[in-house]
């Protein structure tokens, strides 16, 4: 698996993923990523791409006992497999790439 | 608790959303309305709830069209075709025998059209809607809105073959929409019924243990 099969959302999701450790779950993974990119996101977009991730092998999953703050449902948690590990690895060092070279002179300013 | 209302049970449900993703969505769902309730009020958080509903069943849909194969896409549209053989044909038999019996005593279909061929346009809409939904249980909404599109167009096209220039606007802009409004209600009735069902398992299911 390389960090190409991986889209920009499938990283943000994922670092998500990887701050929250073992409270990541659904919710907090949405609220995570919307408060960090001003974008509300739906549950559903988080959790279509969250499934996407697991199909990939880059998430696992475990749920917690049935809560009654959820109507009786589990939380499903989601933590990193080794190949997640590697893509976000190979995404850093992707990323890092392209922004070599830039001086920050000629980034914008902040207003 | 105040439970949240089970549209996005009957939505996601409907269009065959991971078991297990959905329960984990609707669980979601259910604790941040819960949060909402408390600071919200109960209204504000319904609107919410709504909202968000159709905004995260979009995306359910997305996925599940583009997962299916050529073989699922031939499956189901087959599955649409059985189903609106099942009612269409009952359709047309019913209305010749009443446009034969009407006839008879001098009255012209055309005339009666509003009152007599909507309402049972939206019966066969809504019993077609059921039985694509009961032929394809992973994802019924989905089979059902599919033979609502297939009754808009048979509709568009019956209209225009059978009353050419007169066509009222009734025919015309109603009964389409109308077509697939009572084929997705149909399907939704479907599902409905499925979870009924499934918890009254659980609630035996629960008692026998």
């Amino acid at each position: 698996m390389t960090a190409a099969s991986i889209a920009p959302f499938e990283v943000v999701v994922l670092l998500s993923i990887i701050r929250l450790g073992d409270d990541a779950y659904g919710l907090a993974v949405r609220r995570d990523v919307s408060a960090r990119t001003g974008h509300d996101y739906s549950v559903g977009a988080i959790y279509t791409t969250l499934q996407r991730l697991e199909d990939k092998g880059m998430l696992n999953t475990w749920t917690s006992e049935p809560l009654p703050v959820r109507g009786g449902r589990a939380r499903k948690h989601f933590r990193l497999t080794s190949t997640g590990r590697r893509a976000m690895r190979e995404a850093e060092r992707r990323a890092t790439s392209v922004w070599a070279g830039v001086p920050s002179t000629l980034l914008p300013s902040r207003p | 608790m105040i439970m949240p209302p089970r549209m996005a049970e009957l939505l996601l449900e409907g269009f065959g959303a991971d078991p297990g993703y959905r329960d984990a969505m609707l669980g979601d769902l259910a604790e941040e309305f819960g949060e909402r309730v408390d600071r919200d009020g109960l209204a504000a958080a319904r609107r919410w709830y709504a909202r968000e509903t159709v905004r995260s069943v979009w995306p359910v849909v997305r996925t599940w069209i583009r997962g299916l194969g050529w073989r699922d896409a031939r499956h189901l549209f087959g599955l649409a075709v059985s189903s609106w053989l099942l009612v269409a044909i009952p359709l047309f038999v019913v209305l010749a025998i009443l446009q034969g019996l009407l006839a008879l005593v001098g009255i012209l279909m055309a005339d009666l059209l509003p009152l007599l061929f909507l309402p049972l346009l939206a019966a066969t809409g809504v019993a077609g809607g059921a039985v694509a939904g009961a032929l394809h249980e992973r994802a019924p909404l989905a089979a059902a809105a599919l033979l609502g599109a297939l009754f808009a167009v048979q509709q568009t096209i019956g209209v225009a073959l059978a009353f050419g220039p007169d066509a009222t606007w009734v025919t015309q802009l109603i009964v389409p929409p109308l077509m697939l409004a009572c084929t997705v209600a149909g399907g939704l009735l479907r599902v409905a019924a499925v979870l009924r069902s499934r918890g009254e398992r659980c609630v035996s299911a629960s008692r026998a243990g």
